[in-house]
Protein backbone atom coordinates (compact mmCIF):
# COMPACT_ATOMS: atom_id res chain seq x y z
CA UNK A 1 0.00 0.00 0.00
CA UNK A 2 2.43 2.40 0.83
CA UNK A 3 4.39 2.20 -2.30
CA UNK A 4 1.54 3.57 -3.87
CA UNK A 5 2.32 6.62 -2.81
CA UNK A 6 4.13 7.88 -5.21
CA UNK A 7 5.45 11.33 -4.92
CA UNK A 8 9.05 11.88 -3.11
CA UNK A 9 10.02 13.16 0.36
CA UNK A 10 13.50 13.83 -0.75
CA UNK A 11 14.41 15.50 -3.83
CA UNK A 12 15.95 13.04 -6.61
CA UNK A 13 19.10 13.36 -8.51
CA UNK A 14 17.96 13.47 -12.18
CA UNK A 15 18.02 16.52 -13.78
CA UNK A 16 14.45 17.06 -13.82
CA UNK A 17 13.93 16.54 -10.24
CA UNK A 18 17.02 19.06 -9.59
CA UNK A 19 15.14 21.72 -10.92
CA UNK A 20 13.48 24.49 -8.79
CA UNK A 21 10.21 24.04 -7.38
CA UNK A 22 8.88 27.18 -9.30
CA UNK A 23 10.52 25.68 -12.71
CA UNK A 24 8.69 22.52 -12.59
CA UNK A 25 5.52 24.12 -11.43
CA UNK A 26 5.28 26.51 -14.20
CA UNK A 27 6.30 24.37 -17.09
CA UNK A 28 3.36 21.69 -15.43
CA UNK A 29 0.84 24.48 -15.70
CA UNK A 30 1.54 25.43 -19.01
CA UNK A 31 1.58 21.74 -20.35
CA UNK A 32 -1.57 21.24 -18.50
CA UNK A 33 -2.83 23.97 -19.88
CA UNK A 34 -2.35 22.92 -23.68
CA UNK A 35 -3.46 19.90 -23.19
CA UNK A 36 -6.69 20.34 -21.42
CA UNK A 37 -7.97 22.80 -24.11
CA UNK A 38 -6.88 21.65 -27.54
CA UNK A 39 -9.11 19.24 -29.34
CA UNK A 40 -5.90 19.12 -32.10
CA UNK A 41 -3.90 16.15 -32.51
CA UNK A 42 -0.88 18.71 -34.38
CA UNK A 43 -1.14 20.13 -31.36
CA UNK A 44 -1.61 17.02 -28.93
CA UNK A 45 0.53 14.08 -30.21
CA UNK A 46 3.99 16.44 -30.14
CA UNK A 47 2.57 17.13 -26.27
CA UNK A 48 2.62 13.64 -25.53
CA UNK A 49 5.74 12.64 -26.91
CA UNK A 50 7.15 15.78 -24.76
CA UNK A 51 5.73 14.40 -22.16
CA UNK A 52 7.03 10.77 -22.58
CA UNK A 53 10.66 12.27 -23.10
CA UNK A 54 10.46 13.91 -19.40
CA UNK A 55 8.97 10.95 -17.77
CA UNK A 56 11.90 8.87 -19.11
CA UNK A 57 14.49 11.43 -18.44
CA UNK A 58 13.60 10.54 -14.68
CA UNK A 59 14.24 7.34 -15.28
CA UNK A 60 11.07 5.98 -13.05
CA UNK A 61 11.18 2.87 -10.88
CA UNK A 62 8.93 0.35 -13.14
CA UNK A 63 7.98 -1.59 -10.53
CA UNK A 64 6.49 1.53 -8.68
CA UNK A 65 4.43 2.85 -11.30
CA UNK A 66 3.71 -0.33 -13.46
CA UNK A 67 0.08 -1.06 -11.99
CA UNK A 68 -0.73 2.63 -12.41
CA UNK A 69 0.30 2.46 -15.97
CA UNK A 70 -1.68 -0.71 -16.80
CA UNK A 71 -4.50 0.49 -14.94
CA UNK A 72 -4.87 3.95 -16.64
CA UNK A 73 -5.02 1.63 -20.15
CA UNK A 74 -7.54 -0.48 -18.79
CA UNK A 75 -9.77 2.48 -17.69
CA UNK A 76 -9.52 4.26 -21.05
CA UNK A 77 -9.97 1.45 -23.27
CA UNK A 78 -13.38 0.77 -21.56
CA UNK A 79 -14.59 4.26 -21.64
CA UNK A 80 -13.95 4.77 -25.49
CA UNK A 81 -15.47 1.42 -25.70
CA UNK A 82 -18.36 2.94 -23.93
CA UNK A 83 -18.55 5.97 -26.27
CA UNK A 84 -18.29 3.77 -28.98
CA UNK A 85 -21.50 2.06 -27.99
CA UNK A 86 -23.04 4.57 -27.20
CA UNK A 87 -22.58 6.86 -30.02
CA UNK A 88 -20.44 4.99 -33.06
CA UNK A 89 -21.09 9.06 -35.23
CA UNK A 90 -19.38 10.89 -32.26
CA UNK A 91 -16.14 12.30 -34.31
CA UNK A 92 -18.87 12.52 -37.61
CA UNK A 93 -21.17 15.01 -35.45
CA UNK A 94 -18.02 17.04 -34.20
CA UNK A 95 -16.67 17.22 -37.58
CA UNK A 96 -19.60 17.61 -39.69
CA UNK A 97 -18.31 15.55 -42.46
CA UNK A 98 -19.24 11.40 -42.89
CA UNK A 99 -16.17 9.04 -44.20
CA UNK A 100 -17.86 5.73 -43.75
CA UNK A 101 -15.08 2.97 -43.63
CA UNK A 102 -16.98 0.24 -43.18
CA UNK A 103 -20.04 -0.98 -41.71
CA UNK A 104 -21.20 -3.39 -39.36
CA UNK A 105 -24.83 -2.80 -39.50
CA UNK A 106 -27.12 0.67 -39.55
CA UNK A 107 -25.90 1.61 -35.94
CA UNK A 108 -22.00 0.37 -35.94
CA UNK A 109 -20.45 2.09 -38.50
CA UNK A 110 -16.73 2.97 -38.59
CA UNK A 111 -16.27 6.57 -39.45
CA UNK A 112 -12.50 7.96 -39.82
CA UNK A 113 -13.68 10.72 -38.09
CA UNK A 114 -14.61 8.55 -35.11
CA UNK A 115 -11.51 7.18 -35.20
CA UNK A 116 -10.00 10.78 -35.76
CA UNK A 117 -11.57 11.65 -32.38
CA UNK A 118 -10.59 8.61 -30.54
CA UNK A 119 -6.82 9.05 -31.28
CA UNK A 120 -7.04 12.82 -30.19
CA UNK A 121 -9.05 12.12 -27.64
CA UNK A 122 -6.42 8.92 -26.36
CA UNK A 123 -3.80 11.03 -26.79
CA UNK A 124 -5.31 14.15 -24.85
CA UNK A 125 -5.31 11.55 -21.85
CA UNK A 126 -2.40 10.05 -22.49
CA UNK A 127 -0.54 13.74 -22.35
CA UNK A 128 -2.06 14.68 -19.34
CA UNK A 129 -1.75 11.55 -17.77
CA UNK A 130 2.23 11.22 -18.35
CA UNK A 131 2.21 14.89 -17.57
CA UNK A 132 0.71 14.37 -13.91
CA UNK A 133 2.65 11.16 -13.49
CA UNK A 134 6.42 13.10 -14.23
CA UNK A 135 5.25 15.83 -11.97
CA UNK A 136 4.30 14.05 -9.22
CA UNK A 137 7.56 11.75 -9.54
CA UNK A 138 9.90 14.55 -9.79
CA UNK A 139 8.53 17.02 -7.17
CA UNK A 140 8.58 16.88 -2.90
CA UNK A 141 5.62 18.46 -1.29
CA UNK A 142 7.80 21.40 -0.34
CA UNK A 143 8.67 21.93 -3.55
CA UNK A 144 5.14 21.87 -4.49
CA UNK A 145 4.45 24.84 -2.07
CA UNK A 146 7.08 26.88 -3.07
CA UNK A 147 6.15 26.57 -6.14
CA UNK A 148 2.77 27.41 -6.02
CA UNK A 149 4.16 30.79 -4.11
CA UNK A 150 6.10 31.36 -6.66
CA UNK A 151 2.53 31.96 -8.57
CA UNK A 152 1.80 34.47 -5.91
CA UNK A 153 -0.74 32.27 -4.49
CA UNK A 154 -1.37 33.01 -0.63
CA UNK A 155 0.81 31.09 1.26
CA UNK A 156 -1.17 29.44 3.28
CA UNK A 157 -2.78 28.26 0.79
CA UNK A 158 0.77 26.80 -0.04
CA UNK A 159 0.85 25.16 3.39
CA UNK A 160 -2.39 23.28 2.72
CA UNK A 161 -0.96 21.74 0.10
CA UNK A 162 2.54 20.59 1.54
CA UNK A 163 1.08 19.81 5.22
CA UNK A 164 -1.66 17.46 3.64
CA UNK A 165 0.55 15.76 1.23
CA UNK A 166 3.01 14.86 3.91
CA UNK A 167 0.31 13.70 5.64
CA UNK A 168 -1.03 11.33 3.74
CA UNK A 169 0.74 8.83 4.87
CA UNK A 170 0.33 9.11 8.02
CA UNK A 171 -3.49 8.67 7.63
CA UNK A 172 -2.82 5.58 5.29
CA UNK A 173 -1.36 4.00 8.35
CA UNK A 174 -3.70 4.93 10.73
CA UNK A 175 -6.82 3.47 8.11
CA UNK A 176 -4.36 0.25 7.69
CA UNK A 177 -4.41 -0.08 11.27
CA UNK A 178 -7.86 1.03 12.27
CA UNK A 179 -9.30 -1.99 9.45
CA UNK A 180 -7.03 -4.64 10.92
CA UNK A 181 -8.01 -3.76 14.72
CA UNK A 182 -11.73 -4.07 13.35
CA UNK A 183 -10.58 -7.34 11.43
CA UNK A 184 -9.04 -8.81 14.67
CA UNK A 185 -12.52 -8.01 16.10
CA UNK A 186 -14.24 -10.22 13.89
CA UNK A 187 -15.58 -7.90 11.20
CA UNK A 188 -15.65 -9.72 7.41
CA UNK A 189 -14.24 -7.04 5.42
CA UNK A 190 -13.95 -9.58 2.00
CA UNK A 191 -16.35 -7.97 -0.70
CA UNK A 192 -17.27 -11.47 -1.75
CA UNK A 193 -18.93 -12.01 1.73
CA UNK A 194 -20.84 -9.15 2.63
CA UNK A 195 -23.96 -7.14 1.14
CA UNK A 196 -23.76 -3.75 0.64
CA UNK A 197 -25.79 -2.61 3.01
CA UNK A 198 -23.24 -4.33 5.38
CA UNK A 199 -20.32 -2.96 4.01
CA UNK A 200 -21.96 0.54 3.71
CA UNK A 201 -22.12 -0.14 8.07
CA UNK A 202 -18.72 -1.51 8.26
CA UNK A 203 -17.54 1.77 6.21
CA UNK A 204 -19.02 4.23 9.27
CA UNK A 205 -17.41 1.90 12.14
CA UNK A 206 -13.93 2.10 10.00
CA UNK A 207 -14.77 5.82 9.48
CA UNK A 208 -15.38 7.37 12.82
CA UNK A 209 -12.46 6.72 14.49
CA UNK A 210 -10.58 7.72 11.56
CA UNK A 211 -12.13 11.28 11.70
CA UNK A 212 -11.12 11.81 15.01
CA UNK A 213 -7.94 10.48 14.98
CA UNK A 214 -7.28 13.14 12.43
CA UNK A 215 -9.39 15.75 13.39
CA UNK A 216 -7.78 15.33 17.20
CA UNK A 217 -4.64 16.24 15.71
CA UNK A 218 -5.22 19.63 14.31
CA UNK A 219 -5.08 21.30 17.67
CA UNK A 220 -1.38 19.98 18.36
CA UNK A 221 -0.07 20.56 14.93
CA UNK A 222 -1.59 23.89 14.90
CA UNK A 223 -0.04 24.51 18.28
CA UNK A 224 3.11 23.05 17.18
CA UNK A 225 3.24 25.59 13.85
CA UNK A 226 2.54 28.71 16.12
CA UNK A 227 4.89 27.91 19.05
CA UNK A 228 7.76 28.21 15.62
CA UNK A 229 5.86 31.73 14.71
CA UNK A 230 4.25 29.91 11.41
CA UNK A 231 1.71 32.81 10.43
CA UNK A 232 3.14 35.44 11.55
CA UNK A 233 4.76 37.19 8.15
CA UNK A 234 3.45 38.49 5.55
CA UNK A 235 5.68 37.00 3.18
CA UNK A 236 7.22 33.17 3.52
CA UNK A 237 10.32 31.77 1.98
CA UNK A 238 10.93 28.33 1.34
CA UNK A 239 14.03 26.55 2.74
CA UNK A 240 14.10 23.77 0.18
CA UNK A 241 14.30 25.87 -2.72
CA UNK A 242 18.07 25.69 -4.52
CA UNK A 243 19.61 27.94 -6.61
CA UNK A 244 18.14 29.34 -9.68
CA UNK A 245 20.26 28.29 -12.43
CA UNK A 246 20.76 28.64 -16.20
CA UNK A 247 18.42 25.31 -16.74
CA UNK A 248 15.71 26.89 -14.81
CA UNK A 249 15.73 30.12 -16.34
CA UNK A 250 15.33 28.27 -19.78
CA UNK A 251 12.49 25.73 -18.82
CA UNK A 252 10.65 28.80 -17.38
CA UNK A 253 11.15 30.73 -20.85
CA UNK A 254 9.95 27.38 -22.84
CA UNK A 255 6.87 27.29 -20.27
CA UNK A 256 6.20 30.79 -20.38
CA UNK A 257 6.18 30.87 -24.27
CA UNK A 258 3.78 27.59 -24.55
CA UNK A 259 1.67 29.73 -21.99
CA UNK A 260 1.69 32.26 -24.61
CA UNK A 261 0.96 30.35 -27.36
CA UNK A 262 -1.92 28.38 -25.37
CA UNK A 263 -3.48 32.38 -24.46
CA UNK A 264 -3.17 33.27 -28.11
CA UNK A 265 -5.10 30.15 -29.41
CA UNK A 266 -7.71 30.90 -26.64
CA UNK A 267 -7.88 34.58 -27.90
CA UNK A 268 -8.14 33.80 -31.68
CA UNK A 269 -10.59 30.84 -31.25
CA UNK A 270 -12.92 33.36 -29.38
CA UNK A 271 -13.35 35.34 -32.48
CA UNK A 272 -12.71 32.79 -35.08
CA UNK A 273 -13.59 29.56 -33.69
CA UNK A 274 -11.44 26.64 -34.10
CA UNK A 275 -13.05 23.65 -35.63
CA UNK A 276 -13.70 21.43 -33.02
CA UNK A 277 -11.68 18.15 -34.84
CA UNK A 278 -9.19 18.18 -36.49
CA UNK A 279 -9.53 15.95 -40.00
CA UNK A 280 -6.23 15.78 -42.02
CA UNK A 281 -7.35 15.66 -45.91
CA UNK A 282 -5.67 13.52 -48.06
CA UNK B 1 -20.48 30.90 26.41
CA UNK B 2 -21.86 34.32 26.33
CA UNK B 3 -18.61 35.99 26.24
CA UNK B 4 -17.87 34.58 22.72
CA UNK B 5 -18.79 37.12 20.29
CA UNK B 6 -21.39 35.98 17.87
CA UNK B 7 -19.60 35.64 14.45
CA UNK B 8 -20.44 38.09 11.98
CA UNK B 9 -22.27 36.49 8.69
CA UNK B 10 -18.92 37.12 6.78
CA UNK B 11 -16.85 35.46 8.86
CA UNK B 12 -19.16 32.15 9.31
CA UNK B 13 -19.29 31.92 5.42
CA UNK B 14 -15.18 32.48 4.91
CA UNK B 15 -13.76 30.87 7.98
CA UNK B 16 -11.10 32.28 10.34
CA UNK B 17 -7.90 32.17 8.26
CA UNK B 18 -5.95 30.89 11.51
CA UNK B 19 -3.12 28.23 11.64
CA UNK B 20 -6.10 25.83 13.37
CA UNK B 21 -8.21 26.03 9.82
CA UNK B 22 -5.38 25.62 7.44
CA UNK B 23 -4.24 22.48 9.73
CA UNK B 24 -7.75 21.71 9.52
CA UNK B 25 -7.86 21.80 5.73
CA UNK B 26 -4.65 20.10 5.22
CA UNK B 27 -5.70 17.36 7.36
CA UNK B 28 -9.57 16.58 5.98
CA UNK B 29 -7.56 17.13 2.27
CA UNK B 30 -5.08 14.39 3.19
CA UNK B 31 -7.73 12.11 4.79
CA UNK B 32 -10.70 12.95 1.54
CA UNK B 33 -7.69 11.83 -0.43
CA UNK B 34 -7.17 8.53 0.95
CA UNK B 35 -11.01 7.72 1.78
CA UNK B 36 -11.48 8.43 -2.04
CA UNK B 37 -8.63 6.35 -3.36
CA UNK B 38 -8.77 3.02 -1.01
CA UNK B 39 -12.02 2.60 0.76
CA UNK B 40 -14.36 3.41 -2.25
CA UNK B 41 -17.07 0.62 -3.50
CA UNK B 42 -16.66 0.57 -7.51
CA UNK B 43 -20.02 1.54 -9.07
CA UNK B 44 -19.42 3.03 -12.58
CA UNK B 45 -16.66 3.39 -14.41
CA UNK B 46 -14.97 6.11 -12.50
CA UNK B 47 -17.29 6.41 -9.58
CA UNK B 48 -17.11 5.00 -6.47
CA UNK B 49 -19.64 4.74 -3.52
CA UNK B 50 -16.79 6.69 -1.55
CA UNK B 51 -17.53 7.78 2.10
CA UNK B 52 -14.84 10.57 1.47
CA UNK B 53 -17.67 13.18 1.48
CA UNK B 54 -18.29 12.85 4.97
CA UNK B 55 -14.92 14.86 5.63
CA UNK B 56 -15.74 18.00 4.06
CA UNK B 57 -18.91 17.82 6.85
CA UNK B 58 -16.80 17.42 9.37
CA UNK B 59 -14.67 20.29 7.94
CA UNK B 60 -17.44 22.66 7.50
CA UNK B 61 -18.93 22.09 10.67
CA UNK B 62 -15.93 22.76 12.73
CA UNK B 63 -14.16 25.56 10.27
CA UNK B 64 -16.95 26.71 8.09
CA UNK B 65 -17.74 26.32 4.51
CA UNK B 66 -15.31 27.62 2.43
CA UNK B 67 -12.79 25.50 4.19
CA UNK B 68 -14.81 22.63 3.88
CA UNK B 69 -14.70 23.47 -0.27
CA UNK B 70 -11.42 23.81 -0.36
CA UNK B 71 -10.26 20.87 1.28
CA UNK B 72 -12.73 18.78 -1.20
CA UNK B 73 -11.22 20.35 -3.94
CA UNK B 74 -7.57 20.03 -2.43
CA UNK B 75 -8.60 16.49 -1.18
CA UNK B 76 -9.95 15.56 -5.00
CA UNK B 77 -6.54 16.66 -6.35
CA UNK B 78 -4.22 14.94 -3.67
CA UNK B 79 -6.55 11.59 -4.64
CA UNK B 80 -5.93 12.17 -8.57
CA UNK B 81 -2.22 12.15 -7.41
CA UNK B 82 -2.28 8.94 -5.04
CA UNK B 83 -4.63 7.12 -7.69
CA UNK B 84 -2.49 8.36 -10.51
CA UNK B 85 -5.16 8.73 -12.71
CA UNK B 86 -4.20 12.11 -14.43
CA UNK B 87 -5.93 15.09 -12.90
CA UNK B 88 -9.27 16.29 -13.62
CA UNK B 89 -9.80 19.12 -12.46
CA UNK B 90 -13.80 19.23 -13.84
CA UNK B 91 -14.41 16.97 -10.79
CA UNK B 92 -12.40 18.68 -8.41
CA UNK B 93 -14.04 21.72 -8.80
CA UNK B 94 -17.53 20.65 -8.89
CA UNK B 95 -16.03 18.85 -5.24
CA UNK B 96 -15.26 22.13 -4.26
CA UNK B 97 -18.99 23.34 -4.50
CA UNK B 98 -20.39 19.76 -3.08
CA UNK B 99 -17.98 20.59 -0.27
CA UNK B 100 -19.06 24.30 0.36
CA UNK B 101 -22.78 23.04 0.05
CA UNK B 102 -22.53 20.44 2.44
CA UNK B 103 -20.28 22.43 5.17
CA UNK B 104 -22.68 25.07 5.58
CA UNK B 105 -23.83 23.45 9.24
CA UNK B 106 -23.25 26.56 11.20
CA UNK B 107 -25.70 28.33 9.18
CA UNK B 108 -28.40 26.49 10.29
CA UNK B 109 -27.69 26.37 13.60
CA UNK B 110 -25.92 23.00 13.93
CA UNK B 111 -23.17 23.25 16.34
CA UNK B 112 -21.20 20.33 16.10
CA UNK B 113 -18.74 22.04 18.08
CA UNK B 114 -21.05 22.44 20.49
CA UNK B 115 -22.94 19.77 20.62
CA UNK B 116 -26.13 20.50 18.46
CA UNK B 117 -27.52 18.85 16.31
CA UNK B 118 -30.71 17.75 16.32
CA UNK B 119 -33.59 16.19 13.88
CA UNK B 120 -34.07 19.81 12.75
CA UNK B 121 -30.80 19.60 11.52
CA UNK B 122 -30.43 16.85 10.47
CA UNK B 123 -33.35 17.29 7.93
CA UNK B 124 -32.03 20.45 6.60
CA UNK B 125 -28.77 18.87 6.22
CA UNK B 126 -30.01 16.11 4.14
CA UNK B 127 -32.00 18.51 1.88
CA UNK B 128 -28.49 21.03 1.74
CA UNK B 129 -26.82 17.42 0.52
CA UNK B 130 -29.10 16.26 -2.14
CA UNK B 131 -29.63 19.93 -3.52
CA UNK B 132 -25.68 19.77 -3.55
CA UNK B 133 -24.25 17.18 -5.09
CA UNK B 134 -27.07 17.75 -7.72
CA UNK B 135 -26.41 21.03 -8.37
CA UNK B 136 -22.12 20.57 -8.44
CA UNK B 137 -21.70 17.01 -9.97
CA UNK B 138 -25.05 17.50 -11.97
CA UNK B 139 -24.35 20.97 -13.25
CA UNK B 140 -21.26 21.97 -12.75
CA UNK B 141 -19.21 19.13 -13.54
CA UNK B 142 -20.84 18.42 -16.88
CA UNK B 143 -20.29 22.40 -17.66
CA UNK B 144 -16.69 22.50 -16.97
CA UNK B 145 -15.96 18.83 -18.71
CA UNK B 146 -17.90 20.02 -21.98
CA UNK B 147 -15.16 23.21 -21.78
CA UNK B 148 -12.01 21.07 -20.71
CA UNK B 149 -12.99 17.90 -23.43
CA UNK B 150 -15.43 19.36 -25.63
CA UNK B 151 -18.20 16.67 -26.49
CA UNK B 152 -17.97 13.92 -24.66
CA UNK B 153 -21.54 14.78 -22.41
CA UNK B 154 -23.35 11.17 -22.68
CA UNK B 155 -20.40 9.73 -20.42
CA UNK B 156 -19.94 12.59 -18.16
CA UNK B 157 -23.75 12.31 -18.00
CA UNK B 158 -24.10 8.21 -17.17
CA UNK B 159 -21.14 8.97 -14.67
CA UNK B 160 -22.77 12.23 -12.96
CA UNK B 161 -26.18 10.50 -12.49
CA UNK B 162 -24.39 7.69 -11.01
CA UNK B 163 -22.45 9.96 -8.79
CA UNK B 164 -25.24 11.78 -7.91
CA UNK B 165 -27.17 8.78 -6.24
CA UNK B 166 -24.22 6.88 -4.68
CA UNK B 167 -22.44 10.35 -2.96
CA UNK B 168 -26.00 11.78 -1.77
CA UNK B 169 -27.49 8.46 -0.78
CA UNK B 170 -23.63 8.40 1.02
CA UNK B 171 -23.85 11.55 2.97
CA UNK B 172 -27.04 10.86 4.25
CA UNK B 173 -26.51 7.07 5.12
CA UNK B 174 -23.15 7.08 6.53
CA UNK B 175 -23.25 10.99 7.44
CA UNK B 176 -26.12 11.64 9.34
CA UNK B 177 -24.90 8.65 12.12
CA UNK B 178 -22.08 10.56 12.00
CA UNK B 179 -22.63 13.96 12.95
CA UNK B 180 -25.21 12.61 15.49
CA UNK B 181 -22.28 10.74 17.32
CA UNK B 182 -19.80 13.45 16.91
CA UNK B 183 -22.05 16.20 18.07
CA UNK B 184 -23.00 13.52 21.49
CA UNK B 185 -19.19 13.33 21.74
CA UNK B 186 -18.37 16.83 21.84
CA UNK B 187 -21.82 17.08 24.50
CA UNK B 188 -20.03 15.10 26.46
CA UNK B 189 -17.16 17.51 27.22
CA UNK B 190 -19.90 20.89 27.38
CA UNK B 191 -18.84 22.85 30.64
CA UNK B 192 -14.84 23.16 29.74
CA UNK B 193 -13.40 26.51 28.33
CA UNK B 194 -10.51 27.51 26.87
CA UNK B 195 -8.93 30.22 28.63
CA UNK B 196 -7.47 32.95 26.74
CA UNK B 197 -4.32 34.08 27.97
Amino acid sequence: MDNRFIIPLVPGERFLQRLTGATKVRFFVAALCVLMVSFDLRILLPGLVLQCVLLVSIRPNLRRIRFIIIFMIATNLINILLFFLADPLIGSRLAGTTTVLFKLNGYFQFTSETLWYFAARLSKIAGVFVASLWFALSITPSQLASGLYSLRLPYKLCTMVSLGLRYIPDILRDYEGTKTAMQMRGMELDPRKTKLGARLKQTSMILFPLIMMTFEKVGVIANAMELRGYGRGKKRSYYCEPETTRADIVFQIFALAVFLGFAAYVITGLFIPHPELYIPRF
Amino acid sequence: MSEIKKKSFGATLLGEWNTQTIVGVALGAALFGVLMVYAGIPVFTNTKLTPSYIVPVIVGALFGPLPAGLAAFLGNVFADLLGGWGFWFDWSIGNFFIGFIVGLLPFYGAEIKKGVFGLKQAIIYAVLAIVGVAFSIGLVTPLLTLLFFGGELEITYAQAQAAVISDSSILIVVGLPILFALAARYRKRQGLKKEEN
